[in-house]
């Protein structure tokens, strides 16, 4: 933690004067920094750093700390029940003309978070990142997770009136400590590199960038308290395990994960005088393995991920205070399961773990089709006055265990829609929001062929999180601000918003009978 | 210094890319899983007859055999057919297996046989023809006992108490049959690895296959042959230590006092002698020898019980290399005591959890399963099952040579468990 701590604060200090140092004044506020978010079509929706050059986003820049707390028990099953936390958040940048229009953009994110009374994970700081291979225990625990994520974009200025390039550095260092045993302390990093090319031609312009990206995760679970062992499950799909004791026999507690991502990305855009297009299409190849030991590894598996990220993004402008925005997605994420058979050969000098085979055991597919739109109108700054938006999500998942033949498919649609008024009062702006959803089931199956249907792991967290999918909802929110202008310098703004949500389940069956979650965001900072 | 620098970098991402590169072509070989058909082959030695003849197994033995492919780790069992040649076939996922035959058949002169039998940790992979697995050299090899041993482990208390307790161990021996049988020379040995792991160990060629177990440390009860008799349905104790446990382990001790037990295995520490209970002397031990105490492994040891036929002294020249001593392949030359499976009366396999069944060390002729507590220091003992009674109300046990079905998990660790009998020289220190 202290490490941490040490690496917070020197990434601090390099974000902000990185950033603040090359401002152009600009009235600034937290409503015209989403402003200019979401009129950005390359920056917010591809990975192409170059691609941002085209959106010429003027400069911003915005820290803030925030406080989150996350209450109810209509959740998956391995998240906690009450969680609170707080961070530290900075971000800016923008084309900077005293650096010859080249765009630079970099962010700071740090986040401490106390999770209470989790369940069935003794192995991942977010146990549903789509890993099926990890260790389970059944004592509900406390997790303190802490983490930082750095990184930027830079682009160069169009070069020949055609070439922009662009590069993307993102580092992200999390800790997860469970407080109960067994109790391991994990370690996450990961490191992505994104390089970028913009060829531009007039109004059009197409871009293509690589990603590769480097992650690390590994935790002993292990027993504080020796006297006892504790039983856990080594879990390699729902619903499929093989059961051990931490502390008794030769069960390893550790999980190291190793993952390694290849992908890229191609972009086309039209930016006519309103009209403005963004046409993306994203594909990505992971492979992780895990495995249970350092000097004598062991593979416990293998994830081999294929993810597709197609979307088109539109931005119409009606007229000077009024535009639309629309986007389309279409999302396929397909992870295999894989699993080795291996025997432990002492004949050679070094003892170790042969493969004899592998096959993939499992496949967890996720697959969205998203659509959204919104309307925003402008005031005579640069924040808005209204903003509206609606959105249909659907998203089936499907999960299937080879051998013993089991099944899960759940089909839901989204149904959402915000509103939000921004009032200034001079150097004063509040903002008030108020958003609402539905969440409607369309179908789901699930049948089970493995010998552990009276487990508690498979009662407790299997079913429950199936029934959790299943569920109907309705969700709820708002959203206030104030923003004070001028705190600082002219162009600065103060602000203090709060954000709550709450979902509440609507169709519980007899045994799962959830109740309902709330999720509070107090935020206060500076935007330059 | 900088073209250095330029070498070292370019070769650690060339290094980089190598592995990454590998690491993902290799997952994207795997290939969707598939059931494979999978053939063993079955032996079962020849028997024996009255006038000490050898002859073939009956030939609708084969066909009449119960294997059985379990896949340990995911605890699948799969039945297999077995022909007429002894070849077992089933429908496999791809795993690593224990081929387990358990069977109970009569012979033509109307004895019972059990016939088990375990091919331990095979992995299956591919497809093995029903022709493949007849030239094979694979198999598991059954040699027929005939049932009903006469003396078996009745409890064993291994796992110790709360507070890493573990002087209050004990393992009680009963007699099953309807016989008198006479303990003089009996031996009880603590089988080899002694501490239960998947890496089994390696014994010499010439030692064949499942034809010994080998043991670290052997006790045995000395006599002439007529000192120790014990009746059918009386049972004796050995403990670690004959103690009041509650008043040492400060109340952890799940068991009161093991001072009712027959004998000590004691091993010299002046301060955990009982004077009142015999002391049954060490005849073999392999390596450095704990004056301390004699102390099993908590996790789960394996026992046998045999009778040479005569008295045994450590050190002596009855313990010879290969005749009745042998050294692991590839170790240093330390010695274990090789006993042949013919001679060994019963054994017990014990596992640190039910799951550990890659870690079996008893021929699966002998115990073609494991019993478990699921833990250590948990206070909990394994005691065999009750199969019927005799006429006089004592219990007759189960004994199907298979510790997983023969034995169950007792909360509350009890010496002579069902009130069985005690001999009349139980616990005397002999004049």
């Amino acid at each position: 933690m202290k490490s941490i701590n040490k690496y917070t604060f020197f990434a601090l200090a390099l974000t902000f004067i990185s950033t603040a140092a090359l401002a152009q004044q600009e009235e600034s506020s937290l409503q015209s920094i989403e402003r200019k978010k979401m009129e950005s079509l390359w920056f917010s929706n591809s990975d192409n750093a170059a691609g941002a050059q085209l959106d010429n986003m003027s400069y911003y820049s915005q820290l803030g700390i925030n406080y989150n707390q996350t209450k109810g028990d209509f959740k998956r099953t391995q998240l906690g029940d009450n969680n609170n936390g707080y961070g530290f958040s900075t971000d800016g940048g923008g084309v900077m003309e005293n650096l010859k229009g080249m765009f630079l953009w970099g962010y700071f994110d740090y986040s401490r978070e106390k999770v209470r009374d989790a369940s069935f994970n003794a192995s991942l700081i977010d146990p549903l990142r789509g890993t099926p291979f990890y260790i389970a225990d059944q004592n509900l625990s406390n997790w303190i997770n802490q983490s930082y994520k750095l990184g930027m974009k830079g682009a160069t200025p169009i070069l020949g009136n055609h070439w922009i390039v662009g590069l993307g550095l993102d580092y992200e260092n999390a800790q997860g400590a469970k407080q109960m045993d067994p109790r391991p302390n994990v370690l996450m990093s990961k490191f992505t590199v994104t390089p970028s090319l913009v060829f531009k031609a007039n109004k059009h312009a197409i871009g293509a960038n690589f990603q590769y990206f480097s992650r690390r995760e590994d935790g002993l679970a292990a027993n504080s308290v020796s006297i006892n062992t504790q039983p856990v499950w080594e879990v390699v799909a729902p619903g499929f395990y093989d059961a051990g004791e931490i502390g008794g026999g030769t069960l390893s507690g550790l999980r190291d994960y190793n993952a390694n991502s290849l992908g890229g990305g191609l972009q086309y855009s039209f930016a006519g005088e309103s009209f403005s297009l963004l046409l993306a299409a994203k594909y990505a190849f992971a492979v992780e393995d895990v495995n249970n030991n350092y000097t004598q590894p062991k593979k416990i598996g293998t994830t081999k991920e294929d993810i597709w990220d197609l979307s088109a993004n539109l931005k119409w402008q009606l007229d000077k205070n009024n535009t639309m925005f629309a986007k389309a997605q279409y999302y396929d994420r397909s992870i295999d399961g894989i699993e080795y058979v291996q025997v432990w050969d002492n004949s050679h000098e070094v003892a170790k773990w042969v493969i004899l085979s592998k096959n993939i055991r499992s496949n967890f597919s996720t697959k969205q089709v998203n659509f959204n739109l919104d309307y925003m109108n402008l005031d005579s700054g640069n924040a808005y006055r209204w903003l509206a938006g609606v959105n249909i999500n659907y998203e089936k998942l499907a999960d299937v265990y080879y051998l013993p033949l089991s099944e899960q498919q759940v089909e839901n649609i989204y149904l959402g829609a915000n509103l939000k008024r921004n009032f200034t009062f001079g150097k004063n702006m509040i903002l008030a929001g108020v958003n609402g959803g539905l969440k409607n089931n369309l179908g789901g199956s699930r049948s089970y062929s493995g010998n552990h249907a009276e487990s508690k792991i498979y009662t407790d967290m299997v079913l429950r999180d199936y029934h959790f999918l299943l569920n109907n909802a309705y969700s709820v929110g708002g959203e206030l601000s104030y923003t004070r202008k001028g705190i600082v310098g002219n162009n600065s703004s103060l602000f203090v918003s709060a954000t709550i949500d709450h979902t509440k389940a609507t169709s519980c069956p007899k045994d799962y009978n959830f109740g309902g979650r709330t999720y509070l965001i107090v935020k206060a900072g500076l935007t330059f | 210094m900088k073209r250095y620098i330029y070498y070292i970098a370019t070769f650690t991402a060339m290094l980089f890319a190598t592995s990454c590169a590998e690491m993902m072509n290799e997952a994207r070989e795997a290939e969707v899983v598939e059931l494979i058909d999978v053939a063993y082959k079955i032996n079962i030695r020849e028997l024996t007859t009255s006038e000490g003849d050898k002859v073939a197994a009956p030939a609708d033995w084969y066909q009449n055999l119960e294997v059985t492919f379990v896949n340990f780790a995911e605890q699948i069992e799969t039945k297999a057919k077995v022909n007429a040649d002894g070849i077992a076939q089933a429908n496999v996922i791809p795993g690593i297996y224990n081929i387990v035959v358990r069977s109970i058949l009569p012979s033509e002169e109307g004895i019972n046989y059990i016939l088990n039998g375990l091919a331990q940790n095979t992995p299956l992979t591919k497809n093995i023809s029903v022709e493949e697995a007849a030239e094979s050299t694979s198999e598991v090899l059954i040699t027929p006992i005939i049932k009903d041993s006469p003396l078996v482990f009745k409890e064993l208390f291994y796992a110790g108490s709360e507070g890493w307790y573990f002087r209050d161990q004990f393992y009680e021996v009963y007699n099953n049959t309807n016989k008198v049988i006479y303990l003089d020379h009996l031996c009880f040995a603590n089988l080899v690895p002694e501490f239960p792991t998947p890496t089994l160990p390696e014994w010499p060629a010439v030692d064949g296959v499942d034809n010994y177990a080998y043991a670290v440390t052997v006790w045995q009860i000395k006599g002439d042959g007529d000192d120790y008799p014990l009746a059918p349905g009386e049972s004796i104790v050995f403990a670690q230590e004959a103690a009041n446990h509650i008043e040492i382990s400060g109340g952890t001790s799940i068991v009161n006092s093991t001072t009712s037990v027959d004998f000590e295995c004691w091993t010299g520490n002046q301060q955990r002698i009982n004077a009142e209970i015999p002391d049954v002397p060490y005849v073999f031990w392999s390596g450095y020898i704990n004056k301390m105490m004699w102390m099993v492994t908590v996790d789960g040891p394996a026992m046998a019980l045999y009778q040479p036929g005569k008295n045994l002294e450590f050190g002596s020249d009855y313990w010879q290399e290969g005749v009745t001593t042998s050294a692991q392949v590839g170790s240093s030359g330390q010695q274990y005591a090789r006993i042949p499976i013919e001679d060994i009366l019963d054994a017990a396999e014990c596992i640190p959890t039910s799951n550990d069944l890659n870690m079996k060390r008893i021929p699966g002729v002998l115990d073609s399963g494991a019993a478990s507590v699921d833990g250590f220091y948990n206070g909990k003992s394994v005691a065999r099952k009750i199969d019927s009674y005799r006429e006089d109300g004592s219990p007759i046990f189960q004994d199907t040579n298979n510790s997983t079905a023969d034995f169950e998990v007792c909360s509350d660790p009890t010496i002579r468990r069902y009130n069985v009998g005690r001999p009349a020289w139980g616990g005397k220190v002999s004049e």
